[in-house]
């Protein structure tokens, strides 16, 4: 009976033990809560991260989820605008953890909007990086964007913001390209990439025919205007082969554009440039009178 | 803090203006016919007449090859000789050249060839058939690209020496 008793009295002590290390775990959790809620991003972080490490937390969906919150306030409050994306990727990886664990789902919602809020960062980011200097943190962020948006809602379509991702992407390489042809020589082959991307997913894109077709044959114009009289006569001939590629590379895009929209003067302009060059007279002569009646109904 | 009654979301999908670019200039032909006029006196030996003085190429007919010639050959030289560029309004305002290019809206070569006969000149045209009436390089299409062919018995009527690279690369020769 003496030995009931203490063993009684030592599984009460190992229970008290217990609950004082859970209620000191949900206070490091309300405690960051605090400090996060009074502004001091730094003690909240510290708390919060001691919380998840910590085993009696370290399953915890809600531990994982304010983790994520306070990482998401750190970047709102610190490094918005700033083109970084680590304290995003850490806030993401804890509401990632949180959702996984979260086998009743009750932090569900928070996660998902969470989720959504850091995704739509990763796009307005890309979309305001897409310059010829932070092109490469445009790329990372908007493959970032994709990953994250499908998430909370995996039927998601993100076609459509794909395409006019690679649209502006390829129009900010090809004009960085046609003003410094020899400064941004690898920004030609990103465009093609990109439009071809554009193409890949949307095959009737009238913009990204028409500007891939302009891409080909302005190189090949380009190279012909820029010819060095010294030249001999094979270096001469061979010119001519790359740019007899370059106009039929153009030719089935300008085409497609056409097919597509036929009055549109820029392509028609295109289109009876590539003919005269491959020396497609006839061709480029009804072309023409297309462009001098779209001129004449003005 | 679950609420997140603070959190706003910032939808700002900016609208991402696409640029359309415009046709580069659609007349590709010039500068490379242009350019090849300049080659063909690296490939010519001219008698020794022919060598002194400036090297004048003469453009006939209103045709915007003359402009570019006159751009390109700017400050370049045959065989130590200045070039100078002229143009020609009709074949009856044609004067001694070392060479003289006929654009294709001209039908009457023979005019021309009998004029220029024992000129020395080179005579370079830019229509189908013109090399069997008098033409020593014609300019033609053959894969879609701008090349030219020779005629060697009219080169030599000229009294001009045509090149072993001139004949090499050309698209047809006539000997």
């Amino acid at each position: 009976m003496k030995n009931v008793s203490k063993y009684i009295i030592l599984l009460l002590f190992v229970l008290f033990g217990i609950s004082k290390t859970i209620q000191a775990q949900n206070s490091a959790i309300n405690r960051a809560i605090a400090y996060q809620q009074a502004g001091d991003l730094d003690k909240a972080k510290g708390a919060i991260d001691s919380a998840v490490i910590n085993p009696i937390s370290a399953n915890d969906p809600y531990a994982w989820y304010v983790k994520g919150y306070i990482y998401k306030s750190i970047y709102s409050k610190k490094e918005a605008g700033k083109r970084k994306v680590d304290i995003r990727k850490e806030a993401m990886a804890a509401f990632l953890k949180s959702k996984e664990i979260d086998t009743k789902g009750e932090n569900n919602e928070d996660n998902n909007k969470n989720i959504k809020y850091i995704a739509t960062t990763y796009f307005n980011d890309a979309v305001q990086s897409i310059d010829s200097t932070n092109y490469q943190f445009a790329i990372e962020a908007y493959e970032l964007y994709r990953k994250a948006i499908v998430i909370p809602e995996p039927a998601t379509d993100i076609t459509k913001k794909d395409i006019d991702f690679n649209l502006a992407l390829a129009s900010m390489y090809t004009r960085a390209y046609e003003a410094n042809r020899k400064g941004k020589v690898d920004f030609f082959a990103k465009a093609k990439e990109a439009y071809g991307k554009v193409i890949t997913l949307d095959a009737n894109n009238v913009s990204a025919n028409y500007n891939l077709g302009i891409l080909y044959y302005n190189q090949a114009v380009s190279i012909i205007n820029a010819m060095d009289y010294d030249l001999d006569l094979v270096t001469l001939n061979q010119i001519q082969d790359d740019c007899v590629v370059l106009f039929k590379q153009s030719l089935p895009f300008m085409e497609k554009a056409y097919q597509l929209d036929p009055k549109r003067k820029e392509t028609l302009i295109g289109l009876s440039g590539i003919y005269f060059s491959l020396n497609e007279e006839e061709k480029s002569k009804e072309i023409k009178l297309k462009i001098d009646e779209i001129d004449q109904n003005k | 803090m679950k609420t997140q009654n603070t959190l706003k979301l910032i939808l700002c999908f900016c609208l991402v203006a696409v640029s359309s670019y415009m046709p580069a200039v659609d007349d590709t032909l010039t500068p490379r016919k242009a350019g090849y006029l300049y080659n063909f006196t690296k490939y010519i030996d001219w008698p020794a007449a022919a060598k002194q003085g400036n090297f004048i190429i003469g453009v006939l007919g209103t045709t915007p090859i003359y402009g570019k010639v006159l751009e390109n050959t700017k400050d370049k030289k045959v065989n130590n000789q200045t070039i100078e560029v002229k143009n020609f309004a009709t074949p009856a305002q044609i004067t001694n050249c070392q060479l003289l290019f006929v654009p294709n809206n001209f039908e009457n070569l023979s005019e021309i060839v009998s004029k220029l006969k024992k000129s020395s000149t080179l005579i370079v045209t830019d229509k189908v058939g013109m090399v069997n009436k008098g033409s020593i390089i014609n300019f033609v299409w053959k894969d879609n690209k701008l090349q030219y062919e020779v005629n060697k018995v009219n080169a030599e009527k000229n009294d001009l020496k045509v090149g072993a690279q001139l004949i090499n690369t050309a698209a047809a020769v006539i000997e």
